[in-house]
């Protein structure tokens, strides 16, 4: 989910019921603390961070990396100047300049300040950072407020941004409205998890060093993967997507595709280390690692060569950067913060009944389809494993809706097809179900049994139960 | 022919000068015209944006008074709150209901006519409400006012300086350190504070079980002037009013800019000087303190306005690490004037 600035001075007026005008929408059935410390604290756990008057947030502001951390501000007309704060030397002489302006004496200044602090860090946002200002909300305590800020906006030459009050029940509906509109907003729920991600992933090279790289497992050459390598590759990862939405944001989508793929020109999943015949824990793993290694082998090459991954939704490029980052780094069976925010992409499609044992997993039919196309098409090499039929198929400019093809992967990587002896044996595997088309030799396939993580009820799990709709429907 | 183009050149020209002339003659009486015009127009702008600055100032005033009254509503409110939430104490809800009355009947004339307001207290000379009192009362309606969640951080020195004191949190421990890692100890603080001050406030209203339990948490009050002080009125009326409005604001200040790291006094002093009565609040204070924004500085503009009203004066200073706060009024508004 996108993240909020919220400055905002609460003054004489409620915390909890200015709290609920504003977050209401996303805060429904919580108990909101009634002093702002409580409800920091609250907010900063679903991605909202509140700073209380104009300094801290000037403070926040000015810092490029602070500012990277969120994507839309909500911001209070009047607030106070607390000078006492300790802020950094270079926001202390901005601000010491800023007061200057308002009047010679500091007191009188920070008086002045105070009813335009708002207008102030709009300014400063929008001019100086080149903030959007679409992504900026003026919201004000009271409608007082409203004559003086649109005198300095008509003074400056500046379009009056609308600004809602916190009392009118139309303007809360509008604001909680933006709120929530913005806090969904597939564009930025991808952004924020992408630059999450590689942001926690850098720190993990930072504390693991190339402990926390599993990349060089794929790669055949004697070419080792650094930490600084792959700090860069973090680094460019999160910084293609701008914070103002494109209007066309697919051209954007290959690119990041493109470039979270690159290194897998040289990467072979079949070169991952092999497992002794005991190694239970090893072949899972191993199994996983494959999976998603092909998944990426095969983006890269259908990105570099192709145009079948050339209109990218933003599931698309949530599930290629979450499956990317778990096959080069070395992470926990746990849920990462960022992965859970991407997930939240799929959010409307999370398949719960894939919890009870009843649901199908579409293995047979979609390995059938497959295999049906390519005795169909002239010329179209077969192959034995989903991935390497799908391969050929995109190699061959067969029509083909590869995009979902890459969701399947993961359930075919994960149950691989096996060639079997006897005909009808096994057909219902364990808790895999799968249908069958009558004339087709498949009765002589099946398909390894796997829960996809549901023991655990980790990372694997939330992956699988979020994408069964998109790899099926 | 030449004779006649001459004459009719000369005729021209004299003509022409006459309109060059007559035109000017009209461009200058234009001009004197215009400039009259542009002075009239700029004295009637200087008068208009006169105008409009006495309104700003009217409204100003008006705003302040507001926001006193919705102030000061707040700690009567407060009790009743509590005392409905726990079911007991009729007295105390009567009285808080009173004093909300009481102030209610005072600001509406505060903010509509001075000298009605001066009449009132002028004739309120007799009763048996005293100074003491008075400075009981404020400091119950102060005080729930800054116990509230929502103002912790006026007090913010307070609770830093007890928590350490009490080894709740380490000696080192900053304000920041206190929200962001000892924030359950802090709302701990805040709850019993504001819980105990409404139980206390509850079952007493003398000034000594009131001093002794801000002496315990907060800072000692020293109370001088204020025994044997002659000044009477009545419960509930215009003086008790207007003197619980400047008292508790007075406090309030003193209070949330005291500087916690000393022990030093609040002192509290009534004085007479002259034709004058005087009301002065002092308390240690630190640069860091006063800097601190810790309201919407309405109340001093308050004391202000209130101040002119009465014909007094209210200033304030930061001297040599104290805040002296003074609010006179004319001695005669107060005391009957031995003839």
């Amino acid at each position: 989910m996108s993240q909020f600035l919220w400055v905002e001075d609460f003054g004489d007026v409620d915390v909890d019921a200015t709290a609920t005008s504003v977050f209401g929408g996303i805060l429904a059935n919580q108990s909101i603390p009634d002093d702002e410390f409580g409800l920091k604290k609250l907010l900063a756990n679903q991605g909202i961070l509140l700073k209380l008057d104009f300094v801290e947030a000037l403070e926040f502001i000015r810092n490029p990396e602070e500012l990277l951390s969120i994507d839309y501000i909500i911001l209070d007309i009047s607030l106070s100047v607390d000078i006492t704060k300790n802020i950094r030397t270079e926001t202390d002489e901005y601000l010491q300049t800023l007061l200057q302006r308002y009047h010679a004496d500091k007191q009188t200044a920070c008086k002045e300040l105070e009813k335009m602090a708002g207008y102030q860090l709009y300014v400063e946002l929008i001019m100086e950072i080149g903030f959007p200002k679409e992504h900026i909300l003026f919201c004000s305590n009271h409608a007082e407020e409203l004559s003086s800020i649109a005198n300095a906006f008509e003074e400056a030459k500046l379009p009056l941004p609308k600004i809602p009050t916190k009392q009118r029940e139309e303007d809360i509906a509008k604001v909680q409205a933006w709120v929530k509109k913005n806090k969904e907003n597939p564009y930025s729920v991808l952004r924020r998890g992408i630059i999450n991600g590689c942001k926690h992933l850098q720190s993990l090279l930072e504390n693991q060093q190339e402990a926390a790289i599993q990349f060089g497992e794929f790669v055949k050459s004697a070419r080792t993967i650094s930490v600084p390598d792959m700090q860069d590759y973090l680094e460019t990862l999160q910084n293609i997507l701008p914070l103002r939405q494109p209007d066309n944001p697919q051209r954007l989508y290959k690119l990041l595709v493109r470039s979270l793929a690159h290194e897998w020109d040289a990467a072979y999943p079949d070169n991952l280390p092999k497992c002794d015949q005991d190694g239970k824990d090893c072949f899972q793993a191993r199994s996983v690692k494959s999976t998603f290694g092909w998944i990426m082998k095969h983006a890269r090459n259908w990105a570099a060569h192709s145009t079948v991954l050339d209109q990218l939704t933003e599931q698309d490029v949530a599930f290629l950067f979450i499956v990317a980052m778990r096959a080069m780094f070395k992470l926990t069976p746990t849920t990462a913060k960022y992965e859970t925010m991407l997930f939240n992409l799929f959010s409307a499609e999370i398949s719960e009944s894939i919890d009870t044992n009843e649901v199908r997993i579409f293995l047979a039919e979609t390995y059938s389809d497959l295999k049906n196309k390519i005795v169909d098409t002239k010329g179209v090499k077969d192959g034995f494993h989903f991935s390497e039929m799908l391969n050929n198929l995109q190699n061959c400019d067969v029509y083909h809706d590869y995009k979902k093809g890459l969701f399947q992967m993961f359930w075919h990587g994960l149950s691989p097809v096996r060639l079997h002896r006897k005909r009808n044996e096994d057909r219902t595997l364990g808790k895999v179900s799968f249908v069958t088309r009558t004339n087709m030799v498949c009765t002589n396939y099946s398909f390894t049994t796997h829960d996809y993580g549901k023991t655990e009820n980790f990372f694997l799990f939330e992956l699988a139960r979020s994408i069964y709709k998109r790899s099926f429907s | 022919m030449f004779l006649t183009e001459i004459i009719i050149a000369t005729a021209v020209a004299y003509i022409g000068k006459k309109i060059y002339t007559a035109q000017n003659d009209h461009k200058q009486e234009d001009i004197a015209k215009l400039e009259e015009q542009e002075d009239i127009a700029k004295l009637e702008e200087q008068k208009a944006i006169a105008k409009l600055k006495e309104q700003e100032k009217a409204k100003q005033e008006l705003e302040d008074i507001m926001a006193m009254f919705a102030h000061k509503f707040r700690g009567p409110l407060l009790n009743i709150q509590y005392n409905a939430k726990h079911d007991n104490q009729k007295t105390r809800t009567i009285k808080a209901v009173q004093t909300m009355t009481a102030l209610l009947d005072i600001f509406s004339t505060i903010s509509t006519d001075d000298i009605k307001l001066r009449e009132k207290i002028s004739q309120d000379k007799r009763g048996d409400r005293t100074l003491t009192g008075v400075l009981a009362e404020s400091l119950l309606l102060a005080m729930p006012q800054l116990l509230i969640a929502r103002h912790i951080k006026r007090i913010k020195q307070h609770y830093l300086s007890y928590a350490k004191k009490t080894a709740l949190i380490p000696s080192t421990a900053t304000w920041e350190q206190l929200t962001d890692n000892y924030l359950d100890i802090l709302k701990k603080l805040q709850t019993d504070w504001e819980n105990s001050f409404t139980e206390l406030a509850a079952k007493y209203d003398n000034l000594t079980e009131i001093s002794m339990w801000i002496q315990e948490r907060f800072f000692p009050i020293q109370i001088q002037g204020f025994d044997n002080n002659p000044i009477r009125f009545k419960r509930y009326d215009a003086t008790e009013s207007v003197l619980i409005i400047v008292m508790t604001e007075m406090l309030l200040n003193s209070i949330k800019y005291y500087n916690a790291t000393t022990v030093q006094p609040i002192i509290v002093r009534w004085e007479f000087q002259q034709d004058r009565c005087l009301l002065i609040c002092e308390n240690p204070t630190t640069q860091m303190e006063s800097d601190s924004p810790k309201g919407t500085h309405k109340g001093q503009s308050f004391l202000n306005t209130i101040a002119r009203k009465l014909e007094g004066n209210f200033t304030n200073n930061f001297k040599q690490n104290r805040y002296i706060a003074e609010f006179n009024l004319p001695r005669h508004l107060l005391i009957e004037e031995k003839i």
